[in-house]
């Protein structure tokens, strides 16, 4: 097959890989900010999009005032979701919030289902369904607009993480939460930043992804598992890693597609996780396992 | 005394109970007493999805179901007893359907049972259906079902392979395709409709010039319909459920696949309309009934809207309402017994539905037919009915 062909099908690698970082970058956030691993993440985007819909569709917002309505209500849900999941069992250890992300995701699901039933809804702004045609290329302006976006909230979150004093503050509390508090950190409410922060990534991811996806009420649990394992690859904690990552499940999801068979999708994104966890356990941006100890 | 955080942990829990009290659904019945097999009562079951990703497609099951009821009610009733309904969700998942399915038959007693339009749900509630002994109707398309189940079943829609032959069939005849390729989901249902069409088609001496497959829930096909363009293919076979057919038709249209589109009847529903909007030039549809599209299906649709205006009517609807006036038929003939019954409905030859001509064979396949339609603009033209009955 032609170089056209292998172009495009890298491109379409990157669109979805980019999809799966964004994603990624909500688990990540938490895992830095509080050390928990947030099973609900997926539904966060699955809220932003059909938030997204309800905004942009049926109030007919224009699309800039429904992307900011969706952030603002998502990092709502973000604290509205510290408040019930998180703070109540804040003496709890790792499977116990585990559990409880679980149940929040069920929880999540049903009420939306209650709220927008069960039926899929497209949302396609802000570019419609144009493509744009460069020579014998086809871009997807959607997805150019996506990996932009995660790239320069991977920017963005970096700089807040490490060179900002409220994301030291968080970081210093997921690493050692009463050494932290007996220094004077405000944990408490630091952990209500941070989950409003995961909100506000998650319902940005949904908006963004509603056109590619439909709006429906399972797409937060495929992106989700795509996320979790984009978020492993590129190593546990690790902000750029988690777009690195995503990019690299994307391309061997779409190279194994195009070069072996269709029918073994899944199975090279697994064989990719099954590779790092058997030789580089520690993703691409390996997180300090010893510092953390 | 108990601390301050142990009286919160106590309300959260009650909190969490009572949420998924709220959740988990009541049986909702036509009303009526719910006390133990009256005589002027006769009572049908329906285990389909109300909640879960096939809900929008479970509720139209029930309807159907319902609907068919009120009005044999509104008669008077089968020999003056009255119907009831009983509707339990299965949730869209196999052990939601076991759990429905013997809540039911153990509660409700029924005289007769609906099962999910998902064959994994079918088949998971097969054993159980084996023990029940009573007449058990579906409208799943897999083949399978009907060779199991000890002949209690009976199946509302046009199976798997006759609907894949009538695809193939259709590529050949009517769109004259010489160089036909298929996407399908890599499940039991794509790979029965791939078995079927391939067969055909390779009978006719028309190979397929690409066979791609994707995960059921995976949401880029691009590079696969690229794949299908580039072993230069002139028509594009689509196997595929509602949601991914619009999938398939957006995507379709942005990597420049300008060939015309052959779909299963995911594409001739209400849902792929909605999400695939303008995305249906080229696409002809291979239907169990052109219910919704044609004329002489209209007095039906109103009737169904006017008692549930918030259901599309489809297929889906009239087929499972054709089961039940059937069934409620050879109830006031035969009366409720499973054994008398069951030979009442294999009986039924020639039976004019809404939906097509039902006639079961020993298996219990009701219906034979696929209409042909192609979208123009926002509405689906039927073009030809063919019926395969052997």
């Amino acid at each position: 097959m032609d170089s056209v062909y292998m172009v495009q099908t890298l491109l379409t690698g990157l669109a979805n890989g980019a999809i799966y970082g964004l994603v990624a970058l909500g688990f990540v956030l938490l895992v830095n900010a509080v050390n928990i691993i947030n099973f609900a993440q997926g539904e966060f985007v699955m809220l932003g999009a059909f938030l997204a819909y309800t905004f942009g569709a049926v109030l007919s917002l224009p699309f800039w005032a429904a992307f900011l309505l969706v952030l603002a209500s998502s990092a709502l849900i973000g604290v509205l979701f510290e408040r019930t999941a998180y703070r109540p069992l804040r003496q709890a250890d790792g499977p116990t919030y585990l559990v409880a992300t679980m149940a929040a995701s069920v929880a999540i699901r049903n009420i939306a289902q209650n709220i927008w039933g069960s039926v899929p809804f497209a949302y396609d702004e802000p570019f419609g369904r144009r493509v744009i045609a460069l020579g014998s290329y086809i871009l997807v302006p959607q997805h150019l607009f996506i990996l932009g976006v995660t790239l320069v909230l991977v920017a963005l979150l970096w700089l807040f993480f490490f060179h900002t004093r409220l994301g030291k503050l968080m970081r210093a509390a997921a690493q050692d939460r009463d050494a932290a508090r007996l220094l004077g950190v405000p944990v408490r409410r630091i952990g209500t930043y941070t989950f409003m922060l995961a909100g506000a990534t998650g319902g940005m991811a949904g908006i963004l992804v509603a056109p590619v996806y439909f709006v429906n009420l399972d797409m937060g649990f495929i992106m989700g598992l795509k996320a979790f394992v984009a978020a492993i690859i590129g190593g546990w904690g690790s902000i750029p890693g988690a777009l690195l990552g995503g990019l690299l499940l994307g391309l061997a999801e779409q190279m194994g597609t195009a070069y072996i068979s269709s029918a073994y999708k899944d199975a090279f994104a697994f064989l990719v996780l099954i590779g790092f966890l058997l030789f580089l356990p520690r993703g691409l941006f390996g997180e300090r396992v010893a510092e953390k100890a | 005394m108990h601390s301050w955080m142990w009286w919160r942990r106590l309300a959260g829990l009650l909190a969490v109970a009572l949420l998924l009290i709220a959740c988990g659904g009541q049986p909702s019945s036509d009303g009526g007493s719910q006390g133990n097999a009256e005589d002027d009562v006769i009572r049908v079951g329906v285990v389909t999805s109300l909640t879960g990703p096939n809900a929008a497609t479970g509720r139209q099951v029930a309807v159907g179901v319902q609907q068919a009821a009120a009005e044999w009610n509104e008669r008077g009733g089968i020999n003056g007893r009255r119907i009831e309904v009983v509707v339990e969700d299965d949730a869209g998942s196999p052990t939601g359907a076991v759990t429905a399915y013997n809540k039911l038959i153990s509660q409700a007693r029924p005289a007769a049972i609906w099962l999910p339009t998902l064959a994994p749900l079918v088949m998971a509630v097969e054993p159980a259906v084996r023990e029940a002994k009573i007449p058990t109707f579906t409208s799943a398309t897999a083949t399978v079902i009907t060779t199991t189940g000890d002949g209690w079943f009976f199946r509302l829609r046009t199976n798997d392979e006759k609907q894949g032959r009538l695809v193939a069939a259709y590529a050949l005849e009517e769109l004259k395709s010489a160089n036909p390729a298929i996407l399908y989901p890599s499940n039991d249902y794509g790979r029965g409709g791939y078995e079927a069409i391939k067969t055909t088609l390779d009978e006719a001496g028309v190979p397929l010039v690409a066979a791609e497959t994707f995960n059921q829930g995976d949401k880029d096909v691009s590079t696969q319909l690229r794949k299908i363009k580039a072993a230069g293919a002139d028509l594009l076979i689509a196997w595929t459920i509602p949601t991914d057919s619009a999938m398939v038709a957006v995507q379709a249209k942005q990597v420049g696949l300008a060939i015309p589109i052959l779909g299963s009847p995911g594409f001739g529903t209400p849902e792929y309309l909605a999400l695939a909007q303008e995305a249906t030039d080229s696409i002809h549809v291979v239907l169990d009934g052109a219910v919704g599209w044609d004329e002489q299906s209209q007095p039906f649709v109103e009737r169904v809207q006017q008692r549930f205006p918030d259901t599309p009517v489809s297929f889906v609807v009239s087929s499972n309402y054709d089961g039940a006036m059937m069934l409620f038929a050879a109830m006031e003939k035969v009366g409720t017994d499973p054994e008398a019954l069951r030979e009442a409905l294999l009986a039924t030859q020639d039976y004019q539905g809404v939906t097509g001509l039902y006639a079961f064979d020993e298996a219990g396949n009701g219906l034979h037919q696929g209409v042909l339609a192609r979208w123009e603009g926002q509405k689906l033209v039927p073009i030809r009915t063919m019926n395969l009955k052997d």
